[in-house]
C-alpha cells in the first residue's frame, strides 16, 4: 500500500449517499474506486436520508455488484449480500467497472432528473452543453475549455433538475484512454499512482449551483465544410437535447419533451465543424463569446 | 423509365388536398419561429424551420395545400415559396406517419 489516505466510505452522487464496498481482499481496487469518485463530495457519515449500499461478491461466473437503499444507522454492515438487484457478472474485478456500474445505478435512482449525454461547461452566467455521441469530442472539448479557464460540470453526463431546470455537476473522473493532445492532458491535475489507467481526476471544483442552460454545441469532427459554424434554431436545439437524453428506467417521453422545450426556449446553439482540436476549440469559444 | 409525378400530383387531391396532424402528433412552436413535430407514440421528434413550422400550423383538417401555400407565401413576401416544395414536404411527413392527407 502507498501512503495515500484511506478511502472514504461514502460519496454523494446527486441525491444519494453511496456507501462504497471496502473490499478488504482487494484494497487497490477500493482505492482506485475512491480516486475515480474523488470529484464527488465524500464523507465517513451520511448527512442525508438516502443511502445506497454497494456490495461486491465473487461467484463462479465472475464478480457481481449489488445495490440496496438503506437509511443511515440501520445498516447491518454485511457486504456479502447487500440485498436485491445483483447485476450481471463481469470479470476481472476492476475499479473502473465498479465505478461505471455505481454511477449508472445512481442515475437510475436519482429522483426528478433528466440526463443529457453531454459535457456541461459554465460560461459566464449560463451553462453550455457539448453534446453528441461517443467519440464526437466531448471530453476533448471539456478538457480544452477547462484549460482556458472555464468550469466544467462533467464530461459525459449533464443532469437537469426537472423542476428547477437547473443543471447539476456529475464530477466523474475523466475517461482519457483515447487519443488526446499532450498539452491538454498535461494541463490536467496529475493522476495519483493508484488511479486506474486511462483516467484523470475530475478537474474541479465543480460549481455548487450552476446557472441555467444557455447554449448547445454539437461538434462535428469530420465531414465537409471545415470550420463552419451553423446556428441551430430553438427547435433544433430541443430536438437534439431530447435525442441525447439518457433513457433511464421510467423515462417519460412527453414529460422529457416538455421539460427540454422549457429549457430550450432560452437557449442558443450551433453545430461546429472542425477536424483539429485547436480549430474546434477556437470556434467553440467564438460561439460562446469567449474568443 | 417514366419520370416520377410531380409532388402535387402524388397528393390524393392535388392542390386541394387537406391535411392534418396524425393522432398523437402535436406541434410545439418556439419563439424564434421554428417548431418541433412530436409523436408521443413513436417517441419521435422532427425540427421544422420557419417555413415548415408555418405550414404545419395549417395542419388542421380544414386548410388545403393551396390555402396553406397562399398564407405561407404571404408571410414570406420577397422570396418565392414553391408549392411543389410544400407538397413534397407534406408527402414526406405523411410517409413518416406524422401527417394525414385528405382525411375524411
Amino acid at each position: 500500500m502507498t501512503g495515500s489516505p484511506r478511502p472514504l466510505h461514502l460519496r454523494r452522487i446527486l441525491d444519494l449517499w453511496v456507501r462504497l464496498p471496502s473490499l478488504p481482499e482487494r484494497p487497490e481496487v477500493a482505492l482506485g474506486l475512491d480516486h475515480l469518485l474523488s470529484g464527488f463530495e465524500g464523507s465517513h457519515e451520511p448527512s442525508g436520508r438516502r443511502v445506497l449500499q454497494v456490495g461486491v461478491r465473487e461467484r463462479p461466473e465472475g464478480w457481481q455488484v449489488g445495490f440496496r437503499e438503506t437509511h443511515p444507522g440501520a445498516g447491518d454492515g454485511r457486504e456479502e449480500d447487500p440485498g436485491v438487484a445483483w447485476s450481471a457478472s463481469f470479470t476481472p474485478l476492476r475499479a473502473s467497472e465498479l465505478e461505471h456500474r455505481i454511477v449508472a445505478e445512481a442515475l437510475e435512482r436519482a429522483a426528478g432528473r433528466l440526463f443529457i449525454h453531454g459535457a456541461g461547461i459554465v460560461v459566464g452566467g449560463g451553462t453550455w452543453v457539448v453534446s453528441g455521441p461517443s467519440g464526437s469530442g466531448k471530453t476533448t472539448l471539456a478538457m480544452g475549455l477547462w484549460s482556458r479557464g472555464l468550469s466544467i460540470l462533467g464530461d459525459d453526463v449533464c443532469p437537469i433538475d426537472a423542476v428547477s431546470l437547473r443543471p447539476e455537476a456529475l464530477p466523474r473522473a475523466l475517461h482519457t484512454d483515447g487519443t488526446y493532445p499532450p498539452e491538454l492532458l498535461n494541463a490536467l491535475p496529475a493522476p495519483p499512482p493508484e488511479m486506474p489507467e486511462g483516467h484523470r481526476p475530475f478537474p474541479g471544483p465543480a460549481p455548487m449551483e450552476p446557472p441555467l442552460l444557455a447554449g448547445l454545441i454539437v461538434p462535428v469532427i469530420d465531414g465537409p465544410e471545415e470550420g463552419a459554424i451553423e446556428p441551430l434554431s430553438q427547435a433544433e436545439v430541443v430536438h437534439h437535447l431530447v435525442r441525447q437524453l439518457i433513457r433511464t428506467e421510467g423515462f417519460d417521453f412527453p414529460h422529457a419533451v416538455r421539460t427540454m422545450a422549457q429549457v430550450g426556449r432560452t437557449m442558443t446553439g450551433a453545430r461546429v465543424r472542425a477536424s483539429t482540436v485547436d480549430g474546434m476549440l477556437s470556434r467553440v469559444l467564438q460561439v460562446m463569446g469567449r474568443a | 423509365m417514366p419520370d416520377e409525378p410531380a409532388p402535387i400530383e402524388r397528393l390524393p387531391a392535388g392542390r386541394s388536398t387537406v391535411f392534418e396532424l396524425a393522432p398523437g402528433v402535436r406541434l410545439e412552436p418556439f419563439p424564434d419561429g421554428s417548431a418541433l413535430l412530436l409523436s408521443e407514440e413513436s417517441e419521435e421528434s422532427l425540427s421544422l424551420n420557419l417555413t415548415g413550422a408555418l405550414l404545419c400550423t395549417f395542419a388542421d383538417g380544414t386548410h388545403s395545400l393551396d390555402d396553406a401555400h397562399r398564407e405561407v407565401q404571404g408571410a414570406f413576401q420577397g422570396s418565392e415559396v414553391a408549392i411543389q416544395v410544400l407538397a413534397e414536404f407534406l408527402l414526406e411527413l405523411a410517409d413518416r406517419g406524422l401527417l394525414l392527407l385528405n382525411p375524411r
